[in-house]
């Protein structure tokens, strides 16, 4: 009953139970005044009947006020629910990194703060803290536990915004890693204060990156590639990085313009992953991507046309050291006259460059279940370049790799590995007013359908969770509400036989 | 003053005779309407006949002299005295408020009312109309006489009354109670509610004082609706307005013995009258007056014929 003596401003409503007492004690003390002639007519009433009439009374006013109370609780109990959170408006949501990385100190300060503050701890289960936790908290030892532990900061904050009181104000406790801030910001309705722990970055920061630039080279006759590539990019693009840049090239198109530094050439030779897609030979702009250091990735089991090719290139990197102009003058010249990759690695294997031979050697990346590989890479030496090879199509009638839903982070695992530019980014660190200005960012719409299915589950879990967290709350209710009823309906019935009473006076009065 | 006769109860009983039920002397003149010889007839007017006229109305003496037909009108100059008796005590301020229809008067504005009516009518006879209202606070006497100017002074007396003590004791009231036991018609109004039942101050004995051979005592109970039904709901305070002590009670347990102890008091009262040669008359204040005196001198014609 601690919320009795707390909440005092909805005890004037208990002040209603005068109006019942007052009219109560005015009707009995009162009486309807009637002057006679002579009261010698009524010398033989007996008055003991008079106290039967004041007991039933009385019973009425105890009923009546006991009605008043329960409703009154009733009422009172909706501003009470509200109340309780509503005394403690701020919630403090603290997140596993800002507790890994936090000093002492801070922790310290932290935890006089929790003292009439309630916290939680900000992953999908919203676990909640008391100060002494804080204080307790052990750093997991490996640093993978702890990115296990990095759930999307977006995520659960909506996870908080359906748990917890919608007047509350959310005190986010993080640290400033941008890897914490990957996805869409959510949109929530309660005031979120940001406490972030200025975490000084423990790599030195890259060369800023500008996000990548993936150009697909395709066939006409590709549709159904097409529509799956651009399909993955756009949600990779959503999800994880939304600088990444999507360019399509039509295949026939880069053969005419060959010569000429067309805008397509251009593209390409910006770009840093290559979808070659054609079945037909690559052209220069394609190999001089490949020697910028472009990632070039091709399909077909029995595309010998750009194995050829690349063989050549390889050849001719090394034949030319790396002079891309002669490459690039020499190609078709050379092509036929020059060893295969294969017969080029035997020469080398004997006095060629011992450092970059071994990454010569193609590392399979995905394999089947079967074993058969399915998916290979190969480092080009002394460039950036990466050659990925895809033993199948995204054709269906090829293979379903491309229609399974681990196609997506297949995709994005090959776009991040080997690419410490995104790592960096991830590391990266925003200040408070980049925090700040992601919050206003309106919600995309969930791109994929996995997401939506997961909301749907989650929503599920979080009024499962209100309900039983409601549970004592509601049995208060409802008996208040079969008190009520209760009270009103042996009220009603009290009344009626008062009432039939005087009735059955009259009746044998007239009789008489 | 003019206030106290209804005009419409006085258009319903204006041509009703006041009749003293008694036969004494002098109470024939106002019915005989032979030639009239006796004391206090006293010659009016002659006017020409009518047809219609009775013809022993006819003063044939004059026809011989003058040969034309002269109806005798005669003034008859009555020596019955119509006393009006009017108990003004604190508990003629009784009026009905429990039932609606009520013309919200008081017995003691009833009384007036009725009084006025019969004074009216007794001057209209030429009878002497004499008036007393008695209480421990107010007296208010009148002797009888007639007359347009006696009437008038009748109704100012009436007009006068105020209810307010108790009904004297006889011992107060004896000379005027003297000067009515002569002769006449006396109506006795009052609620005839005891402030003492203990002795001779009883109102019943000293109506049954005045009652002997040569008057005609009519005692004329008041009661209202509310005496009457009893209709009243929940919780009561009854307030006695002679006494002013106060009962707190519910009215629908009260109801039956209430009614029981006032039936049997009416007929204590009934009983005690008769037996006293008094003609009671029990009046509903809640009921129109027109309607009440129309009946009763209907009735009294009917008696006296």
């Amino acid at each position: 009953m601690s919320w009795f003596t707390s909440f005092p401003s909805y005890l004037w409503a208990l002040m209603a139970l005068a109006v019942p007492v007052i009219i109560h004690l005015l009707s009995k003390s009162k009486g309807k005044l009637v002057f006679v002639g002579t009261l010698q007519f009524f010398q033989q009433v007996k008055p003991v009947k008079m106290t039967e009439i004041k007991l039933i009374e009385a019973l009425l006013l105890l009923l009546r006020l006991l009605m008043l109370v329960s409703a009154i609780l009733l009422v009172a109990q909706l501003w009470f629910v509200d109340n309780t959170h509503n005394e403690n408006n701020d919630i403090a949501l603290i997140s596993p990194a800002w507790l890994n990385h936090s000093s002492a100190a801070d922790k310290q300060a932290l935890a006089i703060i929790l003292e009439n503050q309630s916290a939680y701890l900000l992953d999908s289960n919203l676990k909640e803290l008391n100060h002494r936790q804080v204080l307790a908290w052990q750093k997991p030892a490996t640093s993978k536990e702890t990115k296990s532990q990095n759930k999307p900061l977006w995520q659960a904050i909506n996870t908080a915004h359906f748990s917890l009181p919608q007047q509350a104000t959310f005190h986010i406790y993080t640290d400033n890693k941008a890897e914490n801030f990957i996805g869409e910001p959510v949109k929530i309705t309660q005031p979120i204060q940001w406490h972030v722990l200025e975490n000084k970055p423990i790599v030195e920061e890259n060369t800023v990156n500008s996000g990548l630039n993936v150009v697909i080279v395709l066939d006409k006759d590709r549709v159904y590639s097409r529509l799956r590539l651009q399909q993955a990019f756009k949600i990779i693009k959503q999800a994880v990085m939304p600088e990444l840049t999507l360019e399509v090239i039509d295949s026939q198109a880069l053969l005419i313009t060959e010569t000429s530094s067309s805008a397509a050439e251009n593209t390409m030779l910006n770009a840093d992953w290559l979808f070659y897609l054609s079945s037909s030979e690559p052209p220069v702009s394609v190999l001089e991507a490949i020697q910028r250091g472009v990632k070039l990735f091709f399909d077909g089991r029995t595309n010998d046309n750009i194995a050829q090719s690349l063989d050549e290139i390889t050849t001719s990197l090394f034949s030319y050291d790396s002079h891309i102009e002669d490459a690039l003058v020499h190609k078709r010249v050379k092509r036929s006259e020059q060893p295969s990759l294969d017969a080029w690695l035997k020469v080398n294997a004997k006095g060629g460059d011992i450092q970059s031979q071994p990454k010569l050697q193609p590392q399979a990346l995905w394999f089947t279940d079967q074993g058969e590989i399915i998916i290979e890479k190969q480092l080009l030496p002394e460039k950036n370049a990466v050659i990925y090879q895809f033993y199948s199509r995204f054709e269906p009638s090829w293979s379903n790799v491309a229609e399974q839903p681990q196609f997506i982070h297949q995709l994005l695992s090959f776009l991040t590995s080997g690419d410490d530019a995104l790592q960096s980014r991830l590391n990266q660190r925003l200040t408070l007013a980049q925090i700040e200005s992601l919050e206003t960012k309106l919600p995309n719409q969930l791109a994929a359908g996995d997401n939506t299915a997961f909301d749907k589950s989650h929503r599920l879990k979080v009024t499962l969770k209100q309900t039983l967290k409601d549970y004592n709350q509601q049995s208060l209710t409802s008996w208040l509400i079969v008190l009520l009823i209760l009270c009103w309906c042996v009220e009603r019935l009290l009344t009626e036989y008062s009432l039939k009473k005087q009735a059955s006076f009259k009746r044998s009065e007239l009789a008489k | 003053m003019k206030n106290f006769i209804d005009p419409k109860t006085l258009s319903r009983v204006k041509d009703l005779p006041l009749v003293a039920k008694t036969i004494a002397q002098g109470f024939l003149h106002g019915i005989h309407s032979s030639v009239q010889r006796g004391v206090g007839i006293e010659f009016s007017q002659y006017r020409v006949y009518e047809p219609g006229d009775e013809l022993s109305k006819v003063d044939w003496k004059l026809f011989a002299r003058s040969d034309r037909y002269f109806v005798r009108e005669a003034e008859r100059e009555s020596d019955i005295n119509i006393w009006l008796v009017i108990d003004s005590s604190a508990s003629m301020a009784q009026k009905s408020v429990g039932t609606g229809n009520n013309s919200g008067l008081t017995k003691l504005q009833y009384s007036q009312f009725l009084a006025a009516t019969m004074a009216y009518l007794g001057q209209n006879q030429g009878d002497n109309v004499g008036l007393l209202g008695l209480s421990t606070q107010q007296k208010q006497f009148l002797p009888a006489l007639s007359g347009q100017r006696h009437y008038q002074k009748v109704l100012i007396n009436l007009a006068q009354i105020n209810s307010g003590g108790h009904f004297p004791s006889a011992s107060s009231i004896r000379s005027q109670l003297h000067s009515m036991q002569k002769s006449g018609l006396i109506f006795v109004i009052s609620d005839f509610y005891q402030y003492d039942n203990t002795n001779e101050n009883d109102v019943v004995n000293i109506v049954a004082d005045l009652v002997n051979d040569r008057t005609d005592v009519i005692a004329i109970q008041l009661q209202s609706n509310d005496e009457i039904e009893f209709s009243f709901k929940g919780a009561l305070k009854v307030e006695d307005l002679e006494t002013k002590q106060q009962l707190l009670l519910s009215s629908t347990q009260a109801k039956a013995a209430y009614l029981k102890t006032r039936n049997e008091f009416n007929q204590q009262l009934t009983d005690s009258f008769s037996t006293k040669r008094i003609k009671h008359w029990p009046v509903n204040i809640d009921l129109p007056l027109d309607e009440t005196l129309f009946q009763f001198l209907k009735i009294r014609q009917k008696v006296s014929c």
